[in-house]
């Protein structure tokens, strides 16, 4: 067996490094995989001792020595823990971008997720630029590798990522957008709020400002910090076993003939690194800055025309600025752009940065943000993605933050006696401080994310359902379940905490603090003053966007302890509760003119339930029509149990014909529609059931409430789509294609979804679009049933037609795809139209992608 | 060809084992890891594989009736836990099944029988009583610290399973858990499932052909007069039948068709004396519904009407205990009802006798022609008279109720509430124990015991009796809250039920709480205790003499002078007045300028209880004493509610200066300590 040390340029740089002769720095490393396995016949340190076994020299033919190392799953150490594949050596080497690759072969399931394998190196995990994504799996948001990736079993590939050694960010300057901070359970010390009210910052600015450091200026610190460590990993990921993400090992093992490391060549010129919208939603109007990010490896000085120009719809494009940079040798630099953005709705944009040389784009940067008045219309809480870009990380696209639980008392007590003390949140038990929520809206507001104030109207929370019920016993219908000694601990826990956030003592969580939701009956003349007054108090102080409400305002007209209330009949009380729904926004508007709501109402089951289709039944909707008038949306929470076998919207295309009606059924009243995690878990899982379960939400038209997952063949994400084309999605004047399957005709070799999503409009100038989702449907009839490897459907490799009947009245048209795969995109497709059809190829697809064809009365 | 090699190899694997399994005789138990990796308890007959999951409450996750081959959790998929599925769960009534402590808790095990005749499984674990959620800061002493001993048997030639539930205290006092069962799973995935429950109404179903998930009927069934409850998917005619002690049953309840449930009731654990609850749990074939299900048979009533005849058929399946031969005497109950404004006037006709016998897991029938027969609806009163294996005949009798044409379809008259008829329900008889002869109460002593509804506080009940010469009311030993009812995810904290801790007690105060938070048992053990002329002190609120209770009588009812009466509070400000000032509650009180109460109980005094009525408020009973005996009951009607600001701000009672000494003053008095 062949065990000889194959790394010459490791031992090569060694040797010159011994000497201590200034020569060339080497540009390029490999090693065979066996003797990263086994290094001179001895184990490699790097594999853990109950594994050995898993690790195989194997004489092939195919690899490049004939012999290769190969690396079995075993399923139960898997369960366990990561199963490393490969370890490279340790290289210390200058800044700048290196090609990873490895060759390497599988036996496994193909087209299929199943293992993840991370294939990285050191400071290349691929989380989001910015915080609120600690809880979750950052496995979801890295390129990993799978059976899919593979075109056949036993057959060698060779897989590559670049990767960048690059000086610290206070070198750099490298340009952040934090993303959304949520108040949730938050609260700081007395000395902390008292310094953010003195104007010094809020505790992470501060905390932020202590800790940063600054540039170097001796040379000698410069020349240090322009090297760096690289080494490369590869490893089987664990899989998980239970709940929403769990997959099942589908590689049997793998086999590794060798693994290179090569620098890139600088370009000779400045390169773009990225772009930065400082806000990721911004009302029309409103004015931005942008930041572009640049560098100059190239060796010399080197100079260009930087322009930034913002596309919107499918090709609208306006220019932000344009300059000249110049920029040294070894030089960051960050250019700041600042925009007004025009005084109407372009929904999703990407900003775009592009460094001309002789008029030449020679390096480019992009980012998409979202201009609207409506947080509801473009509702996005973020998601994965598997960019692979050297330079930057995508950041989180999460233009929504809704602080739950926050009131003290929910529907009874919206807003403090006292705002400047302390309380304890009614409906989740966690401490809190109006003066938190307002620092974290404020901050908020600064990156471009709306903010809102969950209340429950239907329910008081905490102490106040029983203080009210004690001196209005015939305002509830009955005896409220509660104790004395839950009261206690609420009185006193609220009490300890006060006194200890006074004294600057350490803040402890009160013991026992039990649950009550008790039902507010808005028949109580009292309680719809009451709310009004409180959440309007908390509007105002705190700077929501609005309020996510979580039900309607309900009014039963009621006799309680012999005493009447309510207008008399059902029919009465829902006109009571729509009124209410009106009043209350109205009141509000005069005041906060920009105020929106949600609401947990979701839609008839008649709706979404497919049971009815053929005996609809009427159901009385005044809540709802007043509710969703004015662009406001409706929560179906729900849609969260859709994954249980049992319920009817397990069936994945009956979820997403669901959806589609939701979301129009809302948009007939004005406003929109938002479905809900399964079980509440937002978690991205890279699984083939969650990857439907939140993509074919916005591809029906609705908003996901969770992080979108990443879909195979994409590596900028949904959530990345989702922000750039909600104007396609989500647009109020959209409205279902009758007979879609006799107007569009699909001529792929599988069968794609599109029919149920497609929806048109007419636009103001006269042309018509539709919007056709092409869907590459999952293999499994229901979610998680029977989805334990997440086989994927076969790619369409090969181009395919699409025919569309031209409307009566038309005679040409444009074609336009939307696209994720590989990364978001506006392409125009080569159409043949006429006054009958519609002609267009689709190149290939993996998932899913949305056609936009625009018909004109002009012949093309 | 790429998705076979080893994964393939895996499964063809699984495949050859499990049709191993198939062919192997009598019973089996093994611990194995499941194709996710979880580790399992397989346990199988000729007639059931199922597997247990120790990590998930050791509930069943796998089931499959093997005749039919069909396992009913595959769909369902139990480890998703949210979505409730998986037979066997435990849970407590007072903790919201979501966030209960038993949700995904390790249950150690051990394999107690492994013998080809028969094989039993113990799984274990100790409750820790949290009230509402696990971890939530407040426990029960009620339902903590209790072994959870869960006996699974499998036994050789026997179509069904056993599940012995054995509650063992492991504190020094007495607990009373609300035991909640949960199955839930899937029989039939295309057609769905019906669910059937007994009931003084009749049986009780629901379900819908074609829809696996449906939720319209009665989801609790309280008036349940049997102890069973069935699952049956009529178009594959499948199904599972449980049975259960019907004396520890509280109710019965199914979420829609997804689940089967009941809440055991009356679940006495002293720590001498484990509870043992059994349950069986029978696969059924043959059948599309259950009208009846009992040790010896379970059987459909199907009757038809052709030609003018009606024909009763009667599809009979064998339970756990063998019977040679079944006899059905069956009487037709009819004109129940006649119409709105018309007398009932029912009557009976008996019908020729139905014999069937070879009872097995298929089917027997047995069928009887009825000429000229009565017009629907029917009361059906079925004797079986069964003969056993050793010869010797035993009797039990149940009803149906047949709806057929009858006009409002379903046991209800034109009122659509009152029922045409109502079918018997036997009164349940759990265990009570009873006082030791010659017990005393101890009034040496000043103990009391405070049983406390809400809003005890506004009375300042406990600072009150805490400032009583002798009064401890520890809040760890004396104190039970309770929300005046029981609740669910709520209850009571703390109960006297052991007659020696009771009896030290000189007087119980029970605050705002209907008389059944303690369930029948401890209205039976207050009872004796009263009956052993312990103190009685009540107090009013809106739990107070607000429910009847006539079915069964409690038991603490006499020694309780007021009636209940729902909805009894009134508002509207009235003053006390009318002191019986010679009385020694009144001793050392001053009367003048009396208080106000501006909510009121609107209550009738029990005439055979000798009530005296020793203050008024209004004209209405403010404090009421009734005497059995020496045993002494104090009725306290103070409701202490409403907003002084809009009463002119009246002075209250419970902010009446004299409002501490007199309160003490009924208490001594109740104790015999003031004379």
């Amino acid at each position: 067996m062949k065990r000889s040390c194959r790394t010459i340029m490791t031992l090569l740089t060694a040797l010159i490094a011994a000497s201590g002769i200034a020569q060339e720095v080497p540009t390029d490393w490999s090693w065979r995989g066996a003797d990263l396995a086994f290094p001179e016949g001895r184990n490699a340190a790097w594999i853990p001792t109950e594994m050995l076994r898993l690790y195989k020299v194997q004489e092939d033919e195919d690899a490049r020595d004939e012999e290769a190392l190969r690396v079995y799953v075993d399923q139960r150490i898997l369960a366990e823990a990561d199963i490393p594949i490969l370890r490279s050596p340790s290289l210390r080497v200058p800044v700048g971008v290196y090609r990873v690759t490895v060759r390497m072969k599988m036996t496994g399931m193909l087209n299929a997720i199943g293992n993840a394998v991370r294939f990285t190196s050191v400071g290349r995990l691929r989380q989001p630029d910015v915080g609120g994504h600690e809880s979750v799996a950052l496995r979801y948001w890295e390129p990993t590798l799978h059976g899919y990736h593979f075109m056949d079993e036993d057959l060698y590939q060779e897989f590559s990522y670049l990767h960048e050694v690059v000086e610290p960010d206070y070198v750099t300057g490298r340009p952040l957008r934090q993303g959304a901070k949520n108040p949730f359970g938050a609260l700081f010390a007395k000395a902390d709020m008292e310094a953010w009210a003195r104007g010094e910052g809020n505790p992470w600015e501060r905390q932020a400002a202590a800790a940063a450091q600054v540039a170097p200026t001796e040379p000698a610190q410069i020349e240090a910090l322009r090297q760096g460590p690289l080494t490369v990993s590869m490893d089987f990921l664990q899989t998980p076993e239970r709940g929403f993400g769990r997959i099942q090992p589908t590689i049997r093992h793998f086999t590794i003939d060798w693994l290179k490391v090569e620098r890139v060549p600088e370009p000779e010129h400045i390169v773009v690194r990225k772009v930065v919208p400082t806000k990721l939603l911004i009302h029309p109007a409103a004015e931005t800055e942008f930041q572009v990010w640049l560098h100059n490896r190239s060796g010399e000085p080197r100079q260009g025309r930087l322009l930034l120009t913002v596309r919107s719809g499918l090709n609208d494009e306006l220019v932000v600025g344009e300059r000249q940079v110049e920029l040294g040798d070894h030089a960051y630099a960050v250019e700041s752009f600042t925009w007004s953005a025009p005084d109407r709705v372009l929904w999703g944009c990407h900003a775009v940065a592009e460094l001309l040389v002789d008029g030449d784009a020679v390096s480019s940067a992009e980012d998409v943000f979202t201009v609207h008045w409506n947080p509801w219309a473009v509702m996005n809480l973020g998601g994965a993605n598997r960019w692979t870009n050297p330079y930057s990380r995508l950041p989180s696209y999460q233009t929504y933050m809704e602080m739950f639980g926050g009131t003290p008392g929910d529907g009874l007590k919206p807003w403090p006696d006292d705002p400047s003390e302390p309380y304890i949140s009614g409906m989740s038990d966690f401490k809190t401080h109006m003066d938190v929520q307002k620092m974290f809206v404020q901050h908020n507001r600064s990156v471009g994310v709306a903010s809102y104030l969950y209340i429950q109207p239907a329910n008081g929370t905490s102490v106040f359902p029983q203080l009210l019920y004690e001196k209005h016993p015939e305002w509830f219908s009955s005896p409220l379940t509660w104790t004395d000694q839950i009261h206690d601990n609420w009185v006193n826990g609220i009490a300890n905490l006060r006194k200890a956030w006074h004294a600057g003592e350490e803040l402890v969580d009160p013991p026992g603090l039990l649950h009550i939701e008790a039902p507010v009956n808005y028949a109580v003349p009292y309680m719809f003053e009451n709310l009004l007054d409180g959440a309007l108090k908390n509007l105002l102080h705190v700077g929501w966007d609005g309020i996510r409400w979580d039900a309607d305002f309900p009014v039963r007209t009621v006799v309680n302890k012999h005493i009447p209330f309510g207008p008399g009949s059902p029919e009465a009380d829902r006109q009571m509760s729509a009124a209410f729904t009106k009043r209350f926004k109205k009141t509000v508007r005069e005041v906060l003119p920009g105020y929106t709501e949600g609401a947990n109402i979701g839609t008839p089951e008649q709706v979404w339930n497919r049971k009815f289709v053929d005996d609809p039944e009427e159901v009385p909707t005044d809540y709802h029509d007043a509710f969703l008038a004015d662009g406001a949306s409706a929560m179906s929470e729900d849609w969260m149990s859709a994954y249980i076998f049992t319920d009817p919207r397990n069936i994945i295309r009956d979820y997403y014909w669901g959806a589609r009606r939701c979301a129009e059924w809302c948009r007939e009243r004005g406003g929109f529609w938002h479905s809900f995690p399964p079980e509440r878990d937002s978690t991205p899982y890279f699984t083939q059931s969650m990857i439907y379960y939140n993509l074919l939400i916005p591809l029906a038209g609705g908003s996901y409430p969770g992080r979108y997952s990443c879909t195979p063949g994409s590596e900028t994400g949904t959530a990345h789509f989702v922000t750039r084309f909600s104007e396609f999605l989500y647009d109020l004047e959209l409205q279902p294609l009758e007979d879609a399957l006799d107007r569009v005709r699909i001529d792929a070799d599988q069968e794609l979804w599109y029919a149920d999503g497609t929806r048109w409009r007419d636009l103001p100038d006269g042309r018509r679009r539709y919007i056709i989702p092409l869907i590459n449907p999952p293999t499994i009839e229901r979610f998680l049933l029977r989805d334990r490897f997440s086989e994927l459907p076969e790619p369409l490799r090969e181009p395919f037609a699409v025919e569309i009947d031209t409307p009566e009245g038309f005679s040409g048209a444009r074609v336009h795809m939307l696209t994720a795969e590989p990364r978001t995109a506006v392409v125009e497709l080569a159409a043949e139209a006429d006054d009958e059809l519609v002609y267009v190829e689709v190149p290939d697809l993996t998932i899913y992608r949305v056609l936009v064809v625009e018909f004109s009365k002009e012949a093309n | 060809m790429q998705r076979l090699s080893y994964l393939m190899t895996i499964w063809l694997a699984a495949a050859t084992l499990a049709m191993a399994q198939q062919q192997r005789e009598g019973c089996h138990v093994e611990e194995i890891v499941d194709q996710d990796g979880d580790p399992q308890v397989l346990m199988e007959s000729e007639w059931i594989s199922m597997h247990l999951m120790p990590s998930m409450q050791s509930m069943v996750v796998r089931f499959v009736f093997r005749p039919t081959g069909n396992d009913i959790l595959d769909e369902v998929n139990p480890k998703f836990v949210m979505g409730g599925h998986g037979l066997l769960q435990d849970n407590f009534w007072g903790q919201d099944w979501r966030f209960s402590e038993f949700r995904n808790r390790y249950y150690d095990y051990q394999i107690v029988k492994n013998t080809p005749e028969e094989v039993a499984v113990r799984f274990e674990t100790l409750s820790e009583g949290w009230m509402q959620s696990a971890e939530s800061g407040i426990r029960s002493k009620l339902w903590s610290n209790i072994r959870l001993k869960r006996t699974v048997r499998l036994r050789k030639g026997a179509p069904y399973f056993l599940f012995d539930l054995e509650l063992a205290n492991e504190d020094e006092n007495s607990k009373l858990p609300l035991m909640w069962v949960h199955n839930g799973s899937l029989v039939d995935p295309v057609q769905g499932d019906f669910v059937f429950r007994p009931s003084t109404r009749g049986v009780r179903e629901m379900g819908k052909i074609g829809e696996i998930k449906h939720s319209e009927g009665d989801h609790y069934i309280y008036d349940f007069n049997e102890g069973w409850s069935a699952r049956i998917a009529p178009v594959r005619k499948e199904g599972l039948v449980y049975l259960m002690d019907y004396d520890y049953v509280q109710f019965l309840y199914n979420s829609g068709t997804n689940t089967a449930e009941w809440v055991h009731d009356n679940v006495l654990i002293p720590p001498d004396r484990p509870w043992k609850g059994r349950t069986y749990i029978l696969p059924v074939v043959g059948l599309s519904r259950v009208d009846f299900a009992s040790e010896h048979f379970i059987i459909a009533v199907h009757p038809r009407r052709e030609k003018g005849q009606l024909e009763l058929v009667y599809r009979v399946t064998g339970s756990y205990e063998q019977v040679k031969r079944i006899t059905f005497n069956t009487e037709i109950g009819y004109d129940h009802y006649l119409g709105e404004g018309i007398p009932d006037d029912p009557k009976t006709r008996k019908v020729d006798p139905v014999i069937v016998e070879g009872l097995g897991v298929a089917p027997v029938e047995g069928r009887v022609v009825i000429n000229d027969p009565p017009a629907d609806p029917l009361l059906l009163t079925i004797k079986a008279h069964m003969e056993l294996p050793d010869g010797t005949i035993t009797t039990r009798q149940f009803q149906v109720f047949h709806v057929g044409e009858y006009k409002f379809g379903a046991n209800i008259r034109q009122d659509m509430s009152t029922p045409v008829a109502r079918l018997d329900r036997p009164v349940q008889k759990p265990w009570v124990p009873m006082p030791k002869a010659n017990m005393q109460v101890n009034r040496q002593g000043w103990d009391v015991f405070a049983l406390l509804g809400n809003h005890a506080r506004l009375l300042q009940l406990r600072e009150i009796l805490r400032g009583m010469e002798g009064v401890d009311l520890a809040e760890e030993e004396d104190i039970g809250y309770t929300p005046g009812f029981q609740a669910y995810d709520l209850g009571l904290t703390d109960y006297p039920y052991d007659y020696e801790r009771l009896f030290n007690y000189r007087v119980v105060v029970w605050h705002n709480s209907r008389l059944d938070v303690g369930r029948m048992v401890g209205a039976s053990v207050l009872a004796a205790y009263c009956d052993a002329g312990g103190g009685l002190v009540m107090t009013g609120g809106d739990n107070t003499f607000a429910w009847e209770y006539s079915d069964p009588e409690n038991p603490l009812n006499q020694f309780v002078p007021i009636s209940a009466r729902p909805d009894n509070l009134y508002r509207g400000a009235l003053q006390l007045n009318s002191p019986e000032s010679s009385h020694p509650i009144f001793k050392g009180i001053d009367l003048e300028n009396l208080p106000w109460a501006y909510w009121t109980h609107d209550v009738e005094l029990k005439e055979e209880a000798g009530a005296r009525v020793l203050m008024r408020v209004g004209d209405r009973p403010f404090i009421v004493e009734s005497n059995r005996g020496d045993q002494r009951t104090l009725v306290v009607l103070a409701a202490p509610f409403g907003d002084p600001a809009e009463f002119d701000n009246l002075p209250t009672f419970w902010s009446w200066s004299q409002w501490p000494a007199l309160f003490a003053n009924i208490v001594r008095y109740a104790g015999h300590d003031l004379n």
